[in-house]
């Protein structure tokens, strides 16, 4: 059976995940040199999955995509495009910026770690 | 409904995609032992990180020389495998419109533990055959020190 993600509640979307200080998520994802980044990616992809309701980001890809070049640009695309739907359905004001989001999670991780942190905890207040 | 490319071209996108990893695999032979290091932890600290030798290790594979591609990386050939598994996954996904049912979580979680786990065995391997010297000598500061001093 799939593990399904967490039905989304009426109005809004599904459960909402934890705020992190975004400052720690750089400081961690620089000092484990990128260690802390794959558990960072597997609870940011559950918190997601549940917020919208689907499996936006498939959990398979997390563990290969810290490993493999072509599969970490997959992984970086499925993160980026996951926030503006996020934010549209919390009533977020939502710029478009998923180049630079894509292109910052690609080269410098922990940096985009750190902007998609803050977007998300700009989610999980509202 | 969807939107981006027809189920046709996301079928022929992923089904392409494991051939084209192995066909660069095989031509990046030449230059896998000589070419940069592009690891943070291996360039910072000087210890391997959970995935270095993947590289090295694939292109080995891809020339048939499987006893040197695990003495690179001891799950070379499983990681293989997964990369297989997950290109049927996603050719059945992109083909049907709808992922196959399956515990993606359960199996994403063990695939991490088992190359967690395989990295603390490795490690612990690295420091029992003199890995506090090595990484000593690779980490950034000494290089760092020997590039400005000598």
């Amino acid at each position: 059976m799939a593990d399904a993600p967490a039905a989304p509640a009426a109005g809004g979307g599904g459960a909402k995940g934890k705020t992190e200080n975004p400052m720690t998520v750089l400081i961690l994802g620089f000092v484990t040199c990128g260690i802390y980044c794959v558990y960072w990616l597997w609870v940011r992809a559950k918190e997601m999955n549940e917020y919208l309701g689907r499996e936006a980001i498939n959990p398979l890809f997390i563990v290969p995509g810290c490993l493999c070049s072509p599969v970490l640009i997959y992984a970086d695309y499925l993160y980026t495009k996951g926030i503006p739907e996020m934010q549209k359905k919390a009533g977020v004001e939502a710029k478009d910026e998923f180049v630079v989001h894509f292109l910052l999670m690609l080269f410098v991780m922990p940096v985009g770690m750190y902007i998609i942190q803050q977007k998300l905890n700009e989610i999980w207040a509202k | 409904m969807r939107s981006g490319p027809s189920r046709t071209w996301r079928t022929i996108f992923w089904a392409s995609s494991l051939p084209a990893l192995l066909a660069a695999s095989f031509f990046y032979y030449p230059y896998a032992f000589t070419g940069p290091v592009f690891c943070p932890m291996a360039l910072m600290l000087g210890i391997p990180c959970p995935g270095c030798g993947f590289t090295r290790a694939f292109s080995l594979l891809t020339h048939g020389h499987f006893a040197e591609a695990i003495a690179f990386h001891g799950l070379a050939p499983a990681m293989l495998a997964y990369l297989a598994f997950l290109w049927v996954y996603k050719i059945v996904e992109s083909a049907r419109g709808t992922p196959p049912r399956l515990p993606t979580y359960r199996i994403g979680a063990t695939a991490g533990l088992v190359l967690m786990g395989f990295w603390v065995a490795r490690l612990g391997f690295f420091f029992a055959q003199g890995g506090l010297g090595v990484m000593a000598h690779d980490n950034l500061v000494s290089r760092l020190f020997r590039l400005l001093i000598c």
